[in-house]
């Protein structure tokens, strides 16, 4: 059983990254550089983006990004001039848009034969606001090509 | 191809600019973009832009959007008579076969899993509207 719940917690961790990198790749032009497993404490003034999913599973999808990584791949995003500086309003889109995008690509991946419904993101920077939920989730660390970026999911009970 | 009048449906700001972008990227001959940030203000403005002779011809739609999502704003177009016929195309995340079956059942001309290059962007428009693709510029 112990070896169960680790095989998926593997699979969903390694579906996380490709996830991630498919995304990076294609739609921001950025790259993985490393990844690692995920650190218990939240990234220091990290901008966080909350999606809940429910159908035929339900959890909630988490990801925190450092400044410097939102900024450029909000830039990149939205094909910006590389020395214009992205209002705040912009990289909260963008990031927010990047934290469903993950949710989305990381379920296909995951649960290929699923149906999930997304709730809208919840973007933050107080980490008070949005819950972690560490303890229970799976996630991988991952450093980009201008920042950090963290990435968990989390099942709720039933789902599994 | 005549220059299109196209609607993008998406409750995110950036990724209606993302998609109208990679529209112009793709060298499609665009001349009205509307946008709409869900599936209720996406029939409000096909009512009012979708008249002769000035129809739409294409319909960018996401899923998951608060108050109408894209499943039920499809269902509600493809009941009307009069704009039933204007293609729909889905851009999402979820590229589930069973989501992408149900909406094919439900009316949609194409689906685009998220993340989408440009040039898969240009094909789907001309499959959809009947015309062979010409080469990338």
């Amino acid at each position: 059983m112990i070896d169960h719940d680790q095989d998926r917690s593997d699979v969903m961790a390694n579906d996380m990254v490709d996830a991630a990198r498919d995304v990076l790749n294609i739609m921001f032009f950025n790259d993985i550089l490393e990844e690692s497993p995920v650190l218990p404490e939240p990234l220091p003034h990290a901008i966080q983006v909350h999606v809940r999913f429910e159908g035929d599973g339900e959890g909630e999808f988490h990801m925190e990004i450092d400044g410097d990584a939102a900024g450029a791949l909000t830039g990149s995003f939205l094909g910006s001039e590389p020395d214009a500086q992205p209002s705040r309003e912009e990289v909260d889109q963008v990031v927010g848009e990047l934290g469903n995008m993950l949710c989305g690509a990381f379920l296909s991946r995951f649960e290929k034969e699923s149906i999930f419904n997304l709730s809208s993101p919840v973007v933050a920077r107080d980490p008070a606001t949005v819950p972690v939920n560490a303890n229970d989730a799976v996630g991988r660390s991952l450093q980009l090509l201008d920042g950090n970026m963290s990435l968990r999911v989390r099942w709720n009970a039933t789902a599994a | 191809m005549n220059s299109l009048r196209i609607l993008i449906v998406d409750d995110s700001p950036a990724m209606r600019a993302y998609v109208r972008r990679t529209v112009q990227l793709a060298s499609l001959p665009v001349k009205n973009v509307f946008e709409a940030a869900n599936g209720q203000e996406a029939l409000a403005l096909v009512e009012k832009e979708n008249r002769d002779p000035k129809k739409l011809d294409l319909i960018f739609c996401d899923l998951n959007m608060p108050v109408m999502n894209g499943e039920e704003f499809v269902t509600k177009l493809k009941s009307t008579d009069r704009d039933s016929q204007i293609p729909i195309l889905i851009i999402s995340t979820d590229a589930t076969q069973r989501r992408v079956m149900r909406l094919r059942e439900l009316g949609a001309q194409g689906y685009i899993s998220k993340p989408c290059q440009p040039e898969m962007i240009r094909l789907k428009v001309h499959q959809i509207l009947g015309e062979t693709a010409p080469a990338a510029v």
